[in-house]
């Protein structure tokens, strides 16, 4: 009997662990003249094996001598505190994206395999700087959701900044999920307008929120925080969970209609806290790209998902017609 | 004793087979993606992938990502970026396909053509049959709105230009008159629509164009929230009671139809053909 049962429960134990450490090569096309894809080949597909190697072992991934900045390196490291993640793929190909004065590449297929089955894939892009070392390392929104975004586009130029918001939104979202505060801190203008359900988070004092009936505390209690206040607030709730799952679905962005780069973003949060918080609801974000190296969110607010058991209408979630800027 | 031995046994040989199972899907899995890296690898295809919770979603995205892809290769080509119009039909014949599922309940669809298939395609399409594209802006099939929806430009009969050629001195301040009366003949029924309706309407009509049209009600609808569309191929296939927009095989307007489709609120000067059936067509509701 023993000489049936092991060898089948050894060739399966063979094929379970050949898939946990399996290396992964990277291939980037579209990359003519580029010099540094070779490099950007070489980081990722050393950064895609060692999450593999990292899995199989049951520790941390090792990336202190991968070209990848400090900031990112965090990043990667906070995202695997929250959950370990790993490659199945032996190959992966994919094109080089020119998005701002930065490389991009998108689609990374990983899998998280302590989440439950339904959440388990996942897709990364990161970013590299003109010597080809790493820049960010953020989770992807879904396919459908990028096509969306980028369908709307009037031009070409649209069609980039468009993909400068979506990269930025990305990492935002991951920000959340790794506990990046500088990120964060960052991103929002020092006078940011913040407001929840509970926040709504203030920044420029170019902006102001028009007080309209949908605001009023009346129907939802809005809480209005000054950046420092929210960030504050925010470092608390990453002290107390372990893990913090943020998820954007239903984006959409709009230019706004006269003021010159900068771009409404409307998202559902699924919110979702290791102390088992977790909530659903729409945030607005007024991003400002003058300067889109160094892009702010001026306004930040958010709304429950459902009121009162209903769903809030699509007039009722906040957008350009709730914000009065004032130059 | 025995019966211990029989229930180890069958729990080792379900483990076996969920093992070789598993194994087996991620022989297939490695199997058809490398297949689909050589053919990303190789810069003589055109490619267009998608992945997706559905196999039908993930159809769409690659089917919008082949069409894109296909639209920036004709117009880097030099002989075929002067071609107008790609028939759209012939290449979907032609591009292969391979799906396949990844773990995680994610689906792959891969859709691939080799370049040197599409300047014979074009060349062999056959005229005033099938669906008309601009190679430069999107696939005939896509998501106007929220919906899959078909925007089909069907052309029944082959397209018979005639060219009058005015010389400089027949232009006087009459023909100029004319030319004027004659753009004046458009007609518009819009009385008894309130102001939102005659509004936009209005800003249809100025858009002249599909693309500035789809772009002027993408705008509306997500700044202002007032109006839902979708293109359609037939007037049947939207059940509730809206506008039709009508175009001519050259996407521009043609004609605005109320909730009767019978009665127009707008046609272009010389449109009185009131069968619009066969036509581009997108349906509007002002809410």
């Amino acid at each position: 009997m023993k000489k049936i049962i092991f060898p089948i429960l050894f060739l399966c134990g063979c094929a379970f662990s050949a898939i946990a450490s399996m290396n992964t090569i990277f291939t980037i096309t579209d990359a003519d003249g580029i010099g540094v894809s070779t490099r950007m080949e070489s980081t990722m597909a050393a950064l895609l094996s060692e999450f593999n190697a990292a899995c199989a072992e049951n520790r941390a991934p090792r990336l202190s001598k991968m070209n990848i900045d400090k900031r990112t390196q965090t990043s990667i490291l906070s995202l695997w505190e929250n959950s370990p993640f790993c490659c199945e793929e032996s190959e992966i190909v994919q094109r080089l994206l020119h998005v701002g004065d930065e490389y991009e590449l998108r689609e990374i297929p990983l899998i998280f395999p302590q989440l439950p089955e339904d959440d388990q894939y996942h897709e990364v892009a990161v970013t590299f700087d003109n010597d080809g070392n790493m820049t960010s390392f953020h989770i992807s929104l879904e396919q459908y959701q990028v096509q969306d975004i980028l369908n709307v586009s009037r031009s070409v130029k649209d069609t980039r900044q468009r993909m400068i918001i979506l990269d930025y939104v990305e990492q935002f979202r991951t920000s959340y999920n790794t506990k990046d505060l500088n990120f964060l801190n960052q991103v929002f203008s020092d006078d940011a307008l913040i407001v929840t359900g509970r926040v709504i988070k203030a920044r420029p004092s170019s902006v102001r929120l028009r007080e309209t009936n949908s605001m009023s505390t009346d129907r939802i209690q809005y809480t209005r925080q000054s950046k420092t206040e929210y960030l504050n607030n925010l470092s608390g709730v990453f002290k107390r969970n372990k893990w913090l799952n943020v998820k954007f679905d239903e984006v959409s962005v709009l230019a706004h209609p006269t003021k010159e780069n900068w771009y409404g973003v409307t998202l559902k949060q699924n919110w979702a806290t290791s102390n088992g918080y977790s909530d659903v609801g729409w945030v607005f974000l007024l991003w400002d790209f003058t300067n889109p190296n160094e892009p702010v969110i001026h306004v930040r607010t958010w709304q429950p998902n459902q009121f009162n058991g209903r769903e809030l209408s699509e007039d009722e979630v906040f957008g350009f017609d709730d914000i009065n800027i004032v130059d | 004793m025995a019966n211990n031995r029989r229930i180890l046994l069958l729990i080792s040989l379900a483990l076996a087979l969920l093992g070789f199972a598993a194994m087996a899907m991620q022989i297939d899995f490695a199997s058809r993606k490398d297949e689909v890296n050589q053919i990303k690898k190789n810069n003589q295809y055109i490619y267009g992938e998608g992945v997706a919770e559905t196999a039908e979603d993930s159809e769409k995205l690659a089917e919008i990502r082949f069409a894109e892809a296909l639209a920036e290769y004709i117009q880097s080509v030099p002989e075929l970026d002067s071609a107008d119009v790609v028939i759209i039909p012939p290449v979907k014949k032609e591009m292969k396909k391979i799906t396949f599922d990844r773990t995680a309940k994610r689906k792959v669809t891969f859709l691939y053509i080799l370049k040197s298939e599409i300047a014979p395609l074009m060349k062999n399409a056959p005229k005033g049959d099938g669906e008309l594209c601009k190679a430069s802006i999107e696939p005939c099939e896509q998501l106007v709105d929220s919906g899959n929806v078909a925007m089909a430009y069907t052309i029944a009969e082959p397209i018979q230009e005639e060219i009058v050629v005015i010389e400089p001195e027949t232009i006087d301040d009459d023909n100029l008159q004319t030319e004027s009366r004659v753009e004046s003949e458009d007609n518009y029924q819009l009385d008894g629509l309130s102001a939102k309706e005659v509004e936009i309407i209005k800003a249809i009509i100025e858009a002249g164009s599909f693309g500035n049209i789809r772009e002027y009600l993408v705008e509306r609808k997500a700044s202002r929230h007032d109006i839902i569309f979708r293109g359609s191929n037939s007037f049947g296939s939207v059940s509730d009671k809206g506008l039709w927009i009508i175009f001519d095989n050259y996407k521009n307007i043609i004609a605005v139809l109320g909730k009767d489709t019978a009665t127009p609120l707008y046609t272009k000067a010389g449109i009185d053909d009131s069968d619009f059936s066969k036509n581009g067509k997108i349906w509007l509701k002002i809410n």
